[in-house]
Parts: C-alpha cells; sequence; structure tokens
C-alpha cells in the first residue's frame, strides 16, 4: 500500500497552486508538510484524500482507510459531541452501542469527559472542539491519517498527550500519517520525513529524513535537530529568513 | 439590681456583640408578643387598644413596622458590613437603635396623638439612622452590586412618613401600609437572591452533586420587583379597582417566573431550599389571589395580602434569622429540626389565616384566633432554639460578627 | 424523561410572558375604563362576550370555517413554497432569477392580491384560499432558497471524507441545515395566514370569522368585535407558543442549549 503523487499540478480557475509535484508516501511512514502560508499545502491535501481531482499528473492511493482531520474542527453543529466522533463509524454501519462505546473510549484518551461527550460542538472550547475532530478521524481506524494542523489550537500540555496518543495509534496499528504544521518542533518530533514546500505555485524543494526512532527523541535532541535545520539555506529561503553571514 | 442593670448594658455583653443580636431577639419576642395581644383582642379578653386609626392599624403596624422592621436592622446592619468588608457598627451607637426601636413600640401601644407623634419620630429617626448607616459603605463599593437596599429602604421611609402623615392627620393610614406590604416584598426578594445564592450553592458543593449551580438571574429579579411595584402603586392610587387585579397577577405571574431558577432537581428537597422557594410560592399565591379575587368579583384581597405577610414574609424573616443568626454568632448553620417545624407551623397560619377569609369555611370563625395562636407558637420555638445563640457568648471565643466555616453542611 | 422536564422548563417559562401580558391588560383596562365601553370594552367584557360566543355554539362554525380556509392556503404555500425553493437553492442561475420575482410578491400588500382575487374568483372560498396562498408563498420560498443556497461545503467534504452513504448525507448534514432555515419561514407564514384569512373573509365572504367581525362592527358591538380580535389573537399565541415553538426548540435544540 502506497500513496504516490506523480508530476502534478493544481490551478484554482487561472491561478497555479501546486506544480510538478512528486511525492511518494509508502505504508507506515509519517510525513510533515512544512512551508510558508499558502504555499499549497492543504490543496495537496486535499488532492491526497481524493476530495479534489489534480489538473495535471495523476495520483494513486492504495490505502483502503483513509481519514482526515481538517483544519477547522468542522464538527457537525447539531449532533452531540459522541455522534461528531462517531460519525465515521455510523457510515460503516456500525450498531448504536458499539459505535458510542468506541467513541467514548477515544474521546476518554483525548481528555474528553462524558459530560463533554453529551454537549453539542457550540458549547466546547476550541480545543475540545479539535481534539473532539482529532478522536473523530481516529475514529474509523484509519491506515492513512491526514492532518491539517491538528495540535495547533491545544496548550503545549496537551498537545504532549495527544503526540502520545498517535505515537500509541502508529505503534498498534502501523497507521501512515501525512501532516502539515507550522510548527517545526512539532515535525521534528513526530516525522520521518520532513518535506519542505515554497510558495506560489506550490513545489517541494527540500527534502529532510530524520533516521532517530521516535521513542529516542527527547526534548534536548528536539531543540537541538530543530536548531540545525532551521540554519539550512534551502529551508531559509523556503521561508524567506534572512540569510545567515 | 443596678448590678444587672450596668451588666445588660456593658458593651461586652454578648448581646451586643453584633447588631443582629438585640435586633433578631426582640423580633421574634415582638411577633410572638404582638400577636398574644391581638389574639387576646379578637378573643375579647383584651380590649382594644386607644390607638390612633384603630385596632387593626395597630396590628398591621406593628407586624410590618415593629416585627418585620427590627428583623430587617438586624439583617442590614450586619449584612452590609460584611459585603463592603467593613467594621460593624460600634456598640454604643447601636444601643442608640434598639432604644430607638422599642421605644417607638411603647409610644405606638399607648398612641394617643401626642404618643403618635412619638411614635412617628422614634421610628422615622431609626429608619433614617439605619439607612445613614448603610448607604454611604453601598454607595461606595465599585460596582454598587448591593445598592438596592438602599432604594429599598427608601422608599420604604417614603411609606412609613406617609403613613404617619395620614394618621396624625387623621386620614385612613392602611393604604400607606399595603404600600409598605409592596416594599416589603421587593425587599425579601433583594436579599433572598443574596442570601440563597451563596448558601444554596455552597450547599450543593457541600453534597457533590453535579446539578447546575443556582443562579438568581437579574432580568428575573427586576421584573417580579417592578411588577410588584406596579401593583403596589396601582392598588394605592386606584384602590379597589380592576387595573390593580391585572397588576397583582402580573406580580404573581412574575414571582412563578423568578422560581425558574429555583428548578436545581432534587436539590431542592432540603431545607435550606426549600424554604426560600415556599416563601416565592407564598408571594406568587397571594398576588394570585387579589388578582383572582378583584377580577371576579369575591373580593379575597385580604387573605391574599395575609399570604403575603404572614407566609412570604415571616418564612424570610424566620429562615433569615435562623441562617445570618446561626453563622455570624460562631455555631455555623443550625440543622437541628426546631426550623422545619417553625416553617411548617408559619405556613399551617398563612393557610388558616387565608381559608378564615373564606366566607362558606367551617373555620371561618375559629380561624383568625387558631392562625394566630401557631403563628406564636412558631416564633416561641423559634425564641426558645435561638436565645442561647442570640444572647450567650460564641463557642470560639470570639467577640465579633464573624462567620464559621464549617464544612458539615 | 429528560423530554418531559424540558418541556416543564419550557412551560414554566410562560410566566415571565404571561407577566408581561397581564401588566398589558392593565393597561387596557385603564384605558377602557378612561374611554367608555362604547370605544373601549374593558378586558373583563372582551372575554365574557367571547365566553357566551363559545358557550352559545355560535362561534365553533366560524372559527372552523375560517381555520380550513386559512390552513388550506398555509398548505399549498407551504408544500409548494418549499419545494420549489429548495430546488431554485440548488441552482445559482435559478437563485438570481428567483430573487427579484420573490421581491416583488413580498412587497405587493395582501389587499392588493384580494382585489385581483375577488375579480378571479368572485365571493366564495377560492378568494381568501389563494390571498392567504401567495401571501404566504413567498415567505417560504426564501426559508427554502436559503436553506440550499448556504449548504456548507466545508461539512460536505467532511461527509465525503468519511464515506456517508446517501440518506445519512441527508439525515445527518443537509437536513438539519435546511429545517433550521425553513422553519422560520413556516412560523412567519403561520401568522401572515392567520391575519390573511380574516381580513379576505371581512372583505369578500359571509361566513368566518372575518365576517363575524364585519356584522359586530356595523352593530356598533365593539365588546363582540374585541372577543373576536382576542380569539383571532389568542389562537395565534397558541399554535405559536404550544405547538410551533417546542417543536422548533426540539429540532434546534444544538444551537439555543449549552
Amino acid at each position: 500500500m502506497n500513496l504516490s503523487l506523480r508530476r502534478v499540478a493544481h490551478r484554482f480557475g487561472y491561478q497555479r497552486v501546486l506544480e510538478d509535484i512528486d511525492l511518494t508516501i509508502a505504508a507506515g511512514e509519517a510525513v510533515a508538510l512544512v512551508g510558508p502560508s499558502g504555499c499549497g499545502k492543504t490543496t495537496l491535501l486535499n488532492l491526497a484524500a481524493g476530495l479534489l481531482s489534480p489538473w495535471e499528473g495523476c495520483i494513486d492511493c492504495t490505502f483502503q482507510r483513509p481519514s482526515m482531520m481538517f483544519q477547522q474542527p468542522r464538527l457537525l453543529p447539531w449532533k452531540r459531541t459522541r455522534d461528531n466522533i462517531a460519525l465515521g463509524l455510523k457510515a460503516c454501519g456500525q450498531t448504536r452501542t458499539a459505535r458510542h462505546a468506541a467513541a467514548a473510549a477515544l474521546a476518554w484518551r483525548m481528555g474528553l469527559t462524558e459530560d463533554d461527550l453529551d454537549k453539542y460542538p457550540s458549547a466546547l472550547s476550541g480545543g475540545m472542539q479539535s481534539r473532539a475532530a482529532l478522536a473523530r478521524a481516529l475514529a474509523v481506524q484509519p491506515d492513512l491519517l491526514l492532518l491539517d494542523e491538528a495540535f495547533a489550537a491545544l496548550d503545549i500540555g496537551l498537545k504532549s498527550e495527544l503526540y502520545r496518543v498517535l505515537a500509541e495509534e502508529r505503534d498498534s496499528r502501523h497507521c501512515t500519517v501525512l501532516m502539515i504544521t507550522h510548527d517545526l518542533m512539532e515535525a521534528m518530533r513526530l516525522a520521518d520525513r520532513i518535506v519542505v514546500m515554497a510558495g506560489s505555485p506550490g513545489r517541494i524543494v527540500a527534502e529532510h529524513r530524520i533516521d532517530v526512532a521516535l521513542a529516542e527523541r527527547d526534548e534536548c535532541w528536539i531543540f537541538a535537530r530543530t536548531a540545525e535545520f532551521i540554519r539550512w539555506p534551502d529551508i531559509r529561503a523556503a521561508f524567506a529568513l534572512r540569510e545567515l553571514p | 439590681m443596678s448590678f444587672h442593670f450596668s451588666r445588660i448594658f456593658s458593651a461586652s455583653t454578648p448581646l451586643w456583640f453584633c447588631p443582629f443580636r438585640p435586633f433578631f431577639l426582640f423580633a421574634a419576642a415582638q411577633g410572638a408578643l404582638a400577636m398574644a395581644a391581638w389574639l387576646g383582642m379578637l378573643t375579647g379578653l383584651l380590649p382594644l387598644p386607644k390607638v390612633a386609626g384603630g385596632a387593626i392599624v395597630w396590628h398591621a403596624h406593628e407586624m410590618l413596622f415593629g416585627f418585620a422592621m427590627a428583623a430587617l436592622a438586624g439583617f442590614l446592619l450586619t449584612a452590609v458590613p460584611e459585603f463592603t468588608g467593613q467594621p460593624p457598627m460600634p456598640r454604643r451607637r447601636l444601643q442608640w437603635l434598639v432604644a430607638l426601636w422599642l421605644a417607638g413600640r411603647l409610644a405606638f401601644a399607648c398612641a394617643g396623638t401626642l404618643a403618635a407623634w412619638l411614635a412617628a419620630l422614634c421610628d422615622l429617626v431609626l429608619l433614617s439612622m439605619l439607612i445613614g448607616s448603610i448607604a454611604g459603605p453601598l454607595w461606595r463599593q465599585p460596582d454598587r452590586r448591593h445598592i438596592a437596599f438602599v432604594y429599598a429602604l427608601l422608599a420604604l421611609l417614603f411609606t412609613h412618613s406617609g403613613f404617619y402623615f395620614a394618621l396624625l392627620a387623621g386620614d385612613d393610614a392602611m393604604p400607606w401600609l399595603r404600600l409598605a406590604i409592596g416594599v416589603l416584598m421587593a425587599l425579601i426578594i433583594v436579599a433572598l437572591s443574596r442570601i440563597s445564592m451563596r448558601l444554596i450553592n455552597d450547599i450543593l458543593a457541600a453534597q457533590g452533586t453535579e446539578t447546575a449551580p443556582y443562579l438568581a438571574r437579574p432580568p428575573r429579579r427586576a421584573l417580579a420587583i417592578f411588577a410588584i411595584a406596579a401593583y403596589s402603586v396601582g392598588e394605592f392610587l386606584l384602590p379597589g379597582n380592576a387595573v390593580a387585579g391585572w397588576l397583582a397577577l402580573a406580580a404573581a405571574s412574575a414571582i412563578a417566573n423568578l422560581l425558574n431558577d429555583w428548578h436545581i432537581g432534587r436539590a431542592l428537597c432540603q431545607r435550606w431550599v426549600l424554604i426560600p422557594y415556599l416563601i416565592y410560592v407564598c408571594m406568587a399565591l397571594g398576588y394570585a389571589l387579589i388578582g383572582v379575587g378583584r377580577l371576579s368579583g369575591m373580593e379575597a384581597t385580604s387573605a391574599g395580602e395575609h399570604l403575603l405577610v404572614v407566609g412570604a414574609l415571616g418564612l424570610a424573616i424566620l429562615v433569615v434569622m435562623a441562617v445570618a443568626g446561626s453563622i455570624h454568632s460562631g455555631w455555623g448553620l443550625d440543622h437541628r429540626g426546631w426550623l422545619p417545624l417553625a416553617a411548617g407551623l408559619l405556613c399551617l397560619a398563612t393557610v388558616l389565616r387565608a381559608l378564615a377569609e373564606w366566607p362558606a369555611a367551617v373555620i371561618a370563625e375559629n380561624g383568625l384566633a387558631a392562625s394566630a395562636l401557631i403563628w406564636f407558637a412558631a416564633w416561641l420555638i423559634y425564641l426558645a432554639n435561638a436565645v442561647r445563640i442570640l444572647a450567650g457568648p460564641r463557642p470560639d471565643g470570639k467577640q465579633a460578627c464573624d462567620e464559621t466555616h464549617q464544612g458539615n453542611c | 424523561m429528560a423530554w418531559l422536564t424540558a418541556t416543564g422548563r419550557y412551560l414554566w417559562c410562560g410566566w415571565g410572558s404571561l407577566a408581561s401580558l397581564f401588566l398589558f391588560l392593565a393597561l387596557w383596562e385603564y384605558a377602557a375604563q378612561h374611554f367608555g365601553p362604547l370605544i373601549l370594552p374593558t378586558p373583563g367584557e372582551a372575554f365574557g362576550t367571547l365566553a357566551e360566543l363559545f358557550s352559545s355554539g355560535a362561534a365553533w362554525p366560524e372559527i372552523l370555517v375560517t381555520a380550513r380556509r386559512a390552513l388550506l392556503g398555509y398548505g399549498l404555500a407551504l408544500s409548494l413554497g418549499s419545494l420549489l425553493g429548495l430546488l431554485v437553492g440548488l441552482s445559482v442561475t435559478a437563485s438570481v432569477l428567483a430573487r427579484p420575482i420573490v421581491t416583488l410578491l413580498v412587497g405587493t400588500p395582501p389587499v392588493a392580491w384580494l382585489i385581483l382575487a375577488l375579480l378571479w374568483f368572485g365571493a366564495g372560498d377560492g378568494t381568501p384560499v389563494f390571498t392567504v396562498f401567495i401571501a404566504c408563498f413567498p415567505i417560504v420560498f426564501v426559508g427554502a432558497m436559503q436553506g440550499t443556497r448556504t449548504l456548507d461545503g466545508q461539512l460536505q467534504a467532511v461527509a465525503q471524507m468519511f464515506g456517508l452513504p446517501w440518506w445519512m448525507k441527508l439525515a445527518d448534514v443537509y437536513f438539519p441545515h435546511v429545517v433550521s432555515y425553513l422553519f422560520p419561514g413556516w412560523i412567519t407564514a403561520l401568522g401572515t395566514a392567520w391575519k390573511v384569512v380574516v381580513m379576505a373573509e371581512l372583505l369578500a365572504t359571509s361566513d368566518g370569522v372575518g365576517a363575524a367581525l364585519a356584522v359586530t362592527r356595523s352593530h356598533l358591538d365593539t365588546a363582540a368585535s374585541m372577543a373576536w380580535i382576542v380569539a383571532l389573537v389568542g389562537s395565534l399565541l397558541a399554535i405559536e407558543y404550544l405547538l410551533l415553538e417546542p417543536i422548533k426548540r426540539k429540532i434546534e435544540s444544538w444551537r439555543t442549549f449549552a
């Protein structure tokens, strides 16, 4: 199983958004997409999810159960949190009791209480909404998980909690992850490979492989590697940072 | 003899530790004694008092401006310093206030024309001093959150002055007393919202029940107070008119609307929540009875008014004195059985008093007397249980108004 | 059980509205006493006359006739307006095309329609039914059109991503959204129907509440006129607060309650 994009280009109207994208993601791999805002990362993710069809090139996805967490939580406002998390399971035809049990178990791991599950999304805080959205994405036990800035709205305590959930998920089911993030440390912490994009139209300008095992990446290592990472000329160019002396 | 006398007035006697102590004691005594006297007059055992305005004016005035005023003074002089974080008033000044109150009662009891002047002087000076001592601190509070008390007291001063003017001029003084009932009902709503918000949430928190917290919502309160004021003014300006009947129904509905705040589930079924709830129930029923009676042509204003004063006012004074009295004397909330008993008796007295107006009811003849007797018993029960708390030393040996924070609610 | 508590709570909230209604009645009473019974009867007189109308059996047939006409017109407007509105909302072109026409329909006063209807249908059931229909239709239509017009693309992407089958898309994504636009329109239209039918009857028919009002006016019987008006307004309030509002709360509990 893999996901491969070959010579993909995309346009919105007359504007070229992506050009000449070649990317292959193997099963079990975790890839982080970083790049300046507006360089087409989200479009690339939507193409990978099959929500958009490419203008040119071809996308080949052999994963069985892709799942996505969007940039905004996008919960259904008229469904209680419990039913929102269980949405994908309902679509798979699971019984009500089974899918509610699964939703409750997952919500508990995300730090949502039984009380929160009975609320409507409008009554949840922003951080709770994104946790519910992540739970919804994980509930279907995806083999490909697409994350669009999943952890951006969370405080550092919750983030590290959810990093742990994600790591467990990958350990137990070898789930493949393609994630967009603005947080280079997050990319350094979670990914096997960091793909750097640059803007207008979006292209892949650099790739960076991380060979250290997830368990061995402690805080010091992450700080040091991130600091080193930002010093690279192609990274600085992609983010339009001043050149180092 | 003179030794005992000087001991009572010595500022270090526990009775003067805190303003509520003498005032609550005298309020309960007045509640019992004035009703006993009224009972005597009703049954013909005692001669009718030779007061200006007649016996009914005496009865109504002594219950409203004797009994209720003492309880009100005790409550405000204790609660306002607590709200504003100021020290309680000096004990000498407190003794002056209590003396004024007592003098007012004595003067009114033998109120020929001369003594009526004296009673007016005592009562109005007392009320003015009361306003004087709470208005400043409440006004200076940052958001003037409790300023409603000052407005209510000013309204009370206005009605009380009007009452004495009418009395001394030889006019009918009852309309002014009716107006005063309205002011007191508004005061109950203002005061209860402060007390119960804290009390009930403390209890809910102590029980660890995860219900929606109790919130007294200001718009509902404002609507209820507005409707009560509208009825009171309407009845004052157009006595006996159907307009006031509709306004009474509006007041009843607005008070029932207030009960929305109180529907907090099972927690309602315990005394600290149920008694305040019953206060509002009595109040709503009282205004409803007045309104329905007026509009249907079967006048029931007196029955309705007694639901307001015996039921709502009586229960409110009982629960406020029980809570504030035992908390601020260092004993913590009193969980003994006398309070539900006294509250139950007050409810019974209310029902009997209202039924006594019913022309066809069997109890009509003895209803008044029975109701008065039960009321008397309720306040005796209060006195029997509260004398030690009000006049005795604090369990912690302090000499202040401090609260106790006992976690065993 | 939870539903029962919620309903009880809702009904109890009615005390607040009742309080303001009673204040209004007090004003009415005062005005009536001031102006005298020929200008304005007191609420007591109006309610008394109304009770008489009901107990003598004179009121029911008129009310039934009026209700039949109003509901017929309203039902037509509801079904046609909702259906057409939903369909038109699916297409941008159709929406753009429909908007000026709807504005035209909304802007035309019901009296103008009534005159036309009198010319077309004469005195009879047709006139009030048509007037009600044409007065309610644009209200329902606009609501329905907005409903499909504003369907959320983001939520559709969610539905697609999680592979929702068509029936789930309909029930869980489209329907709740559309209903939240349809329902307010339905409620407004019901009020309109009730008002317009009486106006139409007043001018066009010899039976129904409107005709009864016309008779009381010609007899200078203010108390009976007021009684009919009270019956009209009262029934409208009852339908709105006892039937429609609870349904609305049930369907849209996600909007109001935390």
